[in-house]
């Protein structure tokens, strides 16, 4: 059986993997009886659509899996623990407690977005108790999202450095 | 002349954590110059359109409650003529508070009960009580004011602890004390309404009939979220996507998360396959053909909609069905003004990447719940208009104020109770079709 940090090791490679693409840094896991079932990073700039944040990805995945399977997605969710680099946003905390998801451990504290504790507590609105524990391999999360905020990340693609730089002139 | 209140409409607080109103501010970015046409007999007409709603725009408590109060010590001039000159020297010892007067009638403000960062110089041990009137005459009079312009006992009075936002917060305000308070215009008439002129109210009229229609024909939600969404772009008035609700197929298919995928679809992005989901109906996918984008690129409008053609695109395919008022734009820009401020604009979407949904409004059935609202956000949305309150969920007015929550650094205007009673009846026989 995996330990927290370790399934938060993976996670955070696939926030690298955003990172390569040119995407805001997380990346995220959905577990299920122990094993991985799906993993996500952010695809906002791929699809053109803003929502489609690692957590919303690996939701449908799920979907799919349990569609399947023949399986009911309600009872999987339930059993379902989200290991995310960053704190859930404010949609994706809502998301997941309809789901009812049975724990989120994420990363770094999300101040811009969180909806956990840090902007918003999303928890309060839902009656579902979902055990939630942040700060697991925080810093290295940041890094991630600082360096993508930073814009010297070498794998980002030229024209997404080109803007960077227009914009600093303006 | 104090104009603190008015700092948080600069655009540094908004591009870097945001004003509590911004969505005011986008409009003067857009150049947003009120009502289409300069009619302004208001209520005659109004009553000649025999609108049978009104739209309440939801605004945080910030402008919606009164300041609360604080004590201060206000000292008795013995004498009306010595005014000026006690405003001076009081002025040069203690700060006063900027949306209030220094002085009312005789009375002049001294300073807050509360203990301050100014008076640290006073030899207070126990920082986190208050100030007694004993210590502040000490501190007057080292500071060299004189004392005897003012009567002997010092009065303590209620004051307004923060600015007032709104005309009727400043006339609540004033009650206590006077205060120094300049009405912002967007403010006041998103308050009192006339912010829209009675040719936008049709068009929002019809706009929401449509959403009606689309809950009517197809909405299947839950308790987390239910109904039908519409986005347009006021730029031209253009459809650009209806959806209802299907949670029936899939879990997260709420009204406004299908909107926002049918429009990155036209943007050429899209996540959600909903050819597959719906094979045995009579529905089939949007289908999109891209018009030729190259020549199209100097045209702001068809450059940010590659498939200009396919307005507007519908989940489940049956929207296509329900007939579309005339497009017209919603609002003029002022061109001059778009080129100086329309910049900082420009740059906000380039750090996201894709247009997304910015600029565009978003009618909704019902208020929408936490993940669609904050969907709507991410997806820079500028104004939702809704027609029935979602107790259980909402996130718009019942449950929270969302656009209100410090620290967002998007924020979309809301008005609720947009033809509300047919939205309530629609409602109900979704709910009877529902449980049968
Ligand atoms: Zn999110
Ligand atoms: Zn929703």
């Amino acid at each position: 059986m995996a330990s927290t940090i370790e399934w938060m090791n993976v996670a955070l490679e696939k926030a690298k993997d955003a990172l390569k693409a040119g995407e805001v840094p997380v990346g995220c896991l959905f577990i299920y009886k122990n094993k991985v079932i799906s993993t996500g990073r952010n695809t906002v700039n791929e699809t053109r659509n803003a929502t489609r944040h690692a957590e919303l990805n690996c939701i449908d995945d799920v979907f799919r899996f349990c569609q399947l399977r023949k399986l009911n997605y309600m009872e999987v969710f339930t059993d379902v623990d989200v290991i995310v680099t960053v704190e859930p946003c404010i949609m994706c905390a809502a998301a997941l407690h309809q789901l009812k998801v049975r724990s989120i451990i994420y990363g770094c504290a999300n101040d811009r977005f969180g909806g956990c504790t840090s902007v918003f507590e999303v928890p309060k609105l839902y009656e579902t108790r979902i055990f939630i524990e942040g700060n697991v391999k925080g810093n290295e999360a940041m890094q991630l999202l600082k360096e993508f905020y930073k814009g010297t990340n070498p794998n980002a693609p030229e024209c997404k450095v080109k803007k960077g730089r227009k914009r600093n002139a303006t | 002349m104090r104009m603190t209140y008015r700092g948080s409409f600069n655009s540094d607080t908004y591009e870097n954590e945001g004003s509590l109103f911004s969505g005011l501010l986008m409009d003067a970015l857009e150049g947003f110059a009120g009502p289409l046409t300069k009619r302004t007999k208001g209520r005659e007409e109004e009553n000649a359109r025999n609108r049978t709603w009104r739209a309440t725009p939801v605004l945080s408590s910030e402008f919606t409650q009164d300041s609360p109060l604080q004590d201060a010590y206000v000292g008795i001039l013995k004498e009306k003529r010595n005014i000026s000159k006690a405003i001076q020297s009081i002025s040069n010892i203690l700060p006063g508070l900027p949306h209030l007067k220094r002085c009312s009638n005789t009375r002049l403000l001294l300073t807050t009960l509360a203990y301050s960062k100014e008076l640290e110089d006073t030899d207070k041990s126990d920082k986190d009580n208050i100030l007694s009137q004993v210590e502040l005459k000490e501190l007057l009079r080292n500071k060299e004011f004189d004392l005897s312009l003012l009567e002997d006992e010092f009065q303590v009075i209620k004051i307004p602890k923060n600015p007032p936002r709104t005309k009727s917060q400043a006339a609540n305000s004033a009650k206590t004390w006077p205060v120094n308070f300049h009405p912002d215009p967007g403010i006041e008439a998103v308050i009192s309404g006339s912010i829209f002129d009675q040719d936008q109210l049709d068009s929002i009229e019809a706009y929401m009939k449509i959403v009606i229609e689309a809950a009517k024909l197809e909405a299947i939600g839950n308790d987390n979220c239910h109904g039908s969404s519409l986005v347009v772009d006021p730029e031209d008035g253009r459809v650009l996507a209806i959806a209802a609700s299907k949670v029936d197929l899939h879990p997260m298919w709420h009204a406004a998360m299908i909107a926002i995928d049918l429009v990155a679809r036209l943007q050429g992005g899209g996540t959600w396959n909903f050819c597959k989901s719906t094979e045995n109906k009579n529905e089939i996918s949007p289908k999109l053909k891209s018009t030729s984008i190259g020549t199209e690129i100097k045209d702001g409008i068809k450059a940010k909609r590659k498939f200009y053609e396919d307005t507007p695109v519908c989940f489940p395919e049956s929207l296509r069905s329900i007939p579309l008022p005339e497009s017209k734009p919603l609002w003029i820009k002022a061109k001059n003004k778009r080129k100086d401020d329309g910049s900082c604009n420009m740059e906000s979407q380039e750090k996201i990447g894709p247009y997304l949904c910015t600029g565009y409004w978003v009618f909704l059935l019902r208020e929408p719940c936490a993940m669609c609202a904050m969907a709507l956000l991410h997806s820079r949305v500028i104004r939702i208009f809704y027609g029935i309150a979602s107790e259980g969920s909402g996130v718009l007015g019942s449950k929270a104020i969302l656009h209100s929550v410090p620290g967002l650094n998007h924020r979309y205007q809301v008005w609720k109770d947009v033809l509300e009673q047919e939205c309530q009846e629609a409602w109900s026989e979704i709910i009877s079709r529902d449980s049968s």
